[in-house]
């Protein structure tokens, strides 16, 4: 009885994570959904770019920065600095003639810090964060800032695309998983708020803007979230766009995504008022979307534990499912090791042999 | 290869909820550099593989 208990129970709760949430966000959108009334202007914009020991990359985002299409004389772009030992300074300096801000801090504090210390000099109506790392689109910018001339937006974020090594969008495991968390972005987005941003491309309006803590994980759902918390809202709009390779190593993204989830403990932790339904115009979002998942893991392994007490019957079929979806986890894992293991062409392998 | 992945990326994503609580509970605050540093090595080797 018990067995059972658990596994309906942890059943349910991993459907309505994954699926049923989709689907009651699709009904709700039909229902409520609500257009944010988007129109082109051009108010004075802050680009606001955190760096980190970014010599890799740093040059080809400031020339990506200054070759957006917006007007120069309304877009202040600053690189904030953050401790950087590997020559992103020289870097950024040799850019200062373009009309390129950049503000350093001889300690590396953090992202939080970065961002804090780049608003203190940011002068721009619309605050833009970008990281260091992603291709901006050339109307990134001026679709992102749209979005602002509706008087309800405080935050507004664009479409990060994972690229595959052809250069259109990734359609492996990760590129779907960030596909269907796209799609409820949208969704969100069109009823009250998505829950969070993109690092990548995100905007708020600076009159709103308020220091966050300096240890903050997750700038980009803190930054958002304070002000969904303060009535406004944080739309998704995916006009706007910023572009990434996709990883081949799984490593990566993982880190990237234990980074994240670590960044929603905190975010807890730190706005304990988003899981008040009386406080959070987006409760129910936050709490299928962000909690949902942060207690999806130990449900799956309720769910399959208890499964394996009750292997009989009907009970059968779900316990195979299970079995055949871990085998083939195990399988890909096994896949990934071996490619990751295998020398690529043009590679020395040890013994000296030339492949 | 590409379908095979898909249980085995859910799965991986999935558990580092697991992890991300490991190291809120420990403090590790530093996740950003954790990540701009494996972002950085597989930038850098990118931008070899394009010379």
């Amino acid at each position: 009885m018990t067995a059972e208990a658990v596994f309906w129970a942890s059943a349910l709760f991993v459907f309505y994570v994954y699926c049923g949430y989709p689907l009651l966000l699709a009904v709700l959108q039909r229902m409520a959904g609500r257009r944010v009334a988007k129109a082109y202007w051009e108010p004075s914009v802050s680009v606001i770019i955190a760096a980190h020991n970014e010599r890799g990359t740093i040059e080809r985002k400031l020339r990506n920065c200054l070759d957006l299409d917006y007007p120069k004389d309304r877009l202040q772009i600053i690189v904030s600095l953050d401790g950087c030992t590997d020559g992103t300074e020289e870097i950024a300096d040799s850019y200062r003639w373009q009309g390129i801000e950049v503000v350093r801090s001889a300690r590396h504090r953090g992202k939080a810090a970065a961002i804090n210390r780049a608003v203190l000099t940011a002068t721009g109506e619309i605050l833009f964060f970008t990281d260091a790392r992603q291709r901006l689109e050339p109307r990134a910018v001026r679709e992102l800032v749209a979005n602002f001339s509706d008087g309800t937006v405080g935050a507004a974020t664009g479409e990060l695309i994972l690229q595959a090594p052809d250069a259109r969008e990734s359609s492996d495991g990760v590129g779907l998983y960030w596909r269907y968390e796209k799609k409820l972005r949208a969704m969100e987005s069109r009823i009250h708020s998505t829950v969070g941003a993109t690092g990548a491309i995100y905007a708020v309006r600076r009159r709103l803007y308020k220091p966050i803590p300096a240890d903050m994980i997750l700038d980009d759902v803190a930054v958002p979230m304070r002000l969904v918390l303060g009535g406004w809202r944080s739309v998704f709009d995916p006009a706007a766009r910023a572009y990434d390779r996709i990883s081949d190593s799984l490593d990566l993204e993982y880190g990237r995504k234990v980074r994240t989830l670590a960044g929603n403990y905190q975010l807890l932790a730190r706005m304990p008022e988003l899981a008040l339904p009386w406080r959070n115009p987006v409760w129910l979002q936050f709490v299928s979307h962000k909690l949902g998942r942060l207690a999806a893991p130990y449900f799956l392994a309720a769910l399959l534990v208890s499964n394996m007490f009750l292997a009989r019957g009907l009970y059968m079929i779900p316990f195979i499912c299970q079995a055949v979806w871990y085998a083939a986890a195990a399988l890909g894992a096994l896949a990934v090791r071996r490619t990751a293991a295998a020398p690529v062409a043009g590679e020395v392998v040890p013994g000296g042999k030339h492949i | 290869m590409k379908k095979l992945l898909i249980p085995y990326t859910f799965t991986l994503l999935n558990w580092a909820a697991i992890a991300g609580l490991f190291h809120f509970l420990l403090g590790h605050r530093d996740l950003w550099l954790h990540y701009r540093e494996m972002t950085r090595r597989f930038g850098d080797s990118l931008h070899e593989g394009h010379r």
